[in-house]
């Protein structure tokens, strides 16, 4: 009978193989070579596949694939196989023991198996010990009932306001009926009124009304016309004030300026005379110009011929007497430009000062001539609108006296006692119809709310069976609690006597789950709080606790391995717990154990003791 | 409105049977279900309706 173990790329193995025989086999390598990656191997063959991706640091860091094989002769073979994407991690094959979470809480004693963790840290068990009963299905019930009556309890809150609501509505109804009896009493106490009187009543009143608007829309209309009449008399003064305005403007002008015209004629007079002036200058300076040019040509061809005297006259030349000729008449046509450009900016502003003046004076007869017009017009204009309107007042003036007498003559016709009857009646009828409504609505609203009152019942009855039945699970809770206990704490006293340890008196665990540890001081037996024991005796009890937990859970599981947490154990108390397991006839027993690296092939070797 | 637990106490044997019955019946029904849903159960899940049908039996035979 042998068992071999197949890892790949877990923690820092990346492929090995180990071959235990049944008994007890020492797994020894120096430290950081595999021996813990090695034991999680073994926990990741009955690792829920729900707790495996949160266990990324038990495999290769770089790879993406992974795998544990365990091949027991005898008992059957189990793969599994890890792919890894990213923080996912898939998982192919199923779990080595169908007991899988038990299997490794009370067959693995590693540093991080919780049972070791709670009990040495003082922790309280009830969480963990009960986990595997019917405990949890008893809690799971419990709680979805308390949900259940939590949400049941608002809908019989509500009920209860249905209930408040429904009787105040009863409440108005009664009231409203009491008004509607009282109305209609009323009412039948009046007498009777004939149709015709009505019908001629409403007719009268009718025309009354029609003249009333009628005779208040021809005072509106005679104060309106009055009112333009009023903003047109306005309007005549501003545009006569207007007209005199300019009148007198053209009047002040003419008095400003009385020879405005003869200084215009003055003005053309002097443009013709500097006119002529600027002719006679050009003229000259036209003649300026060819005496230039014959100077410059006498100079020219005297150069070319090398005369000495005038070919003409026969007088002795000279170039010099002809340059000083041609620079007199060079200032001479200077001259002459200067004078011709006084002339013409004379010209121009004496054009300019006539203009000016010409401009002045169309503005002031013409434009105030315009404005003048155009306000007399706009004077007759508002004179025919005014009469128009005085016209239009005195004819709507007697039309209101012939319909303000007509008015007068039908309110005298109007019978008062009538009309006060006819509209007390008319109030009477609408107060009854809008009482009608009322009740109508109020008992729509009662037949809505007693509709739903009636679920009332069944969630009451619904309520009543869920408060009953979480009494019922909450005791039946208690008893499989503390028949976990029981069987427990019996599974802790036959392990304790079987290992013949001497240094307890008892152990066991309370009904609130509590780990109490007897012993014998002095003669007297007492309580140990957990804290207060060494290390080696802390481990000790978690030990007895996971082997009493083997006991009454997975007795039939074929391995039980220890790393690590019997480090501070004497030898002998070490084998007491190895015979312990061989009497229990545990096939497999795995123990990891530090080796020198002097002593060691640097990888897990496998000794069988 | 809440009955008071000595009300519970004064059941009838057959209340009591029915209760233990009931009982079993969910218990058998969370362990076939492998996982245990929320606990906030939605009105169409086959355990709120089981527990519905359980209220007005028990309705019904008190």
């Amino acid at each position: 009978m042998t068992l071999t173990i197949t890892l790949q790329n877990i923690g820092g193995i990346d492929e090995l193989t180990l071959n235990f025989r049944q008994g007890k086999n020492l797994i020894t390598a120096p430290n950081a070579i595999g021996k813990s990656s090695f034991v999680r191997g073994i926990e990741l063959l009955n690792m829920p596949d729900s707790k495996i991706s949160k266990r990324r640091y038990y495999f290769n860091l770089f790879t993406k694939s992974s795998s544990v094989k365990l091949d027991m002769e005898g008992y059957g073979k189990t793969e599994r196989h890890f792919n890894i994407d990213g923080k996912k991690i898939t998982v192919v094959g199923g779990t080595f023991h169908p007991e899988n979470q038990k299997v490794n809480l009370f067959s693995l004693a590693t540093p991080d198996n919780k049972l070791i963790t709670s009990i040495t840290t003082g922790r309280n068990l009830e969480e963990l010990l009960t986990q595997y009963s019917d405990v949890k299905y008893y809690s799971y019930l419990i709680s979805v009932i308390k949900n259940r009556l939590s949400s049941l309890k608002k809908d019989l809150r509500i009920y209860l306001v249905y209930e408040s609501d429904v009787e105040n509505l009863r409440k108005e109804r009664s009231n409203l009926e009491r008004e509607l009896s009282n109305t209609e009493k009323e009412r039948r106490s009046l007498p009777k009124i004939n149709l015709e009187e009505i019908q001629s009543l409403k007719d009268s009143e009718a025309r009354f009304q029609e003249l009333t608007k009628e005779v208040a829309n021809l005072k509106n209309k005679i104060e309106a016309a009055q009112d333009i009449i009023k903003l047109d008399k306005a309007r005549i003064r501003d545009q006569q004030k207007l007209s005199d305005r300019m009148e007198e403007e053209i009047k002040n002008f003419m008095n400003d300026h009385p020879r405005v015209e003869q200084e215009i004629s003055h003005l053309i007079t002097r443009t013709k005379e500097t006119r002529k002036f600027l002719q006679e200058v050009k003229q000259e300076k036209r003649e300026t110009e060819k005496a230039i040019k014959e100077v410059r040509n006498w100079i020219s061809l005297s150069r070319s011929m090398d005369l000495s005297k005038c070919i003409i006259c026969g007088r002795p030349y000279s170039e010099k007497n002809a340059k000083n000729r041609e620079d007199k008449l060079l200032v001479e046509d200077s001259h002459q430009s200067k004078r011709m450009r006084e002339y013409e900016f004379q010209i121009d502003d004496l054009e300019r000062r006539k203009e000016d003046l010409e401009l002045q004076v169309h503005r002031i007869k013409n434009d105030n001539q315009l404005r003048i017009n155009k306000a007399q017009k706009e004077i007759r204009r508002l004179n025919r609108e005014m009469q128009e309107k005085e016209e239009e007042i005195d004819s709507s003036e007697k039309t209101l006296e012939i319909k303000s007498s007509e008015l007068k003559i039908l309110e005298k016709s109007i019978d008062d006692d009538l009309k006060t009857k006819i509209e007390l009646i008319t109030d009477l009828d609408a107060k009854i119809q809008r009482i009608s409504g009322k009740i109508e609505h109020v008992e729509k609203q009662i037949g809505e709310k007693s509709d739903r009152m009636d679920q009332a019942d069944l969630v009451q009855a619904e309520h009543e069976f869920y408060e009953i039945f979480q009494e019922h699970l909450e005791s039946r809770e208690k008893i499989v609690k503390m028949l976990v206990l029981e069987n427990f704490n019996a599974q802790i006293k036959f392990v304790y006597s079987r290992l013949k340890f001497q240094d307890f008196e008892e152990i066991k665990i309370d009904n609130e789950f509590r780990l109490i540890v007897k012993r014998k001081r002095r003669g007297a037996t007492i309580d140990q709080p957990i804290e207060s024991l060494s290390d080696s005796e802390r481990i000790t009890i978690a030990l007895i606790c996971m082997l009493a937990g083997r006991e009454e859970y997975v007795k039939d599981y074929p391995i039980f391995c220890l790393d690590k947490v019997t480090l501070d154990y004497d030898p002998s108390r070490f084998s007491m717990i190895l015979d312990y397991l061989v009497q229990r006839e545990v096939p497999y027993i795995l123990v990891t154990a530090a080796k020198s690296i002097e002593d060691s092939s640097g990888q897990l070797e496998v000794e069988y003791l | 409105m809440p009955k008071r637990k000595e009300e519970v106490e004064r059941l009838s044997e057959k209340k009591k049977k029915l209760l233990s019955h009931v009982e079993e019946q969910l218990v058998l029904h969370l362990k076939e279900l492998g996982s245990l849903p929320a606990t906030s159960l939605k009105t169409s899940d086959p355990l709120f309706k089981k527990l519905q049908s359980y209220a007005l039996k028990w309705r019904d035979e008190t």
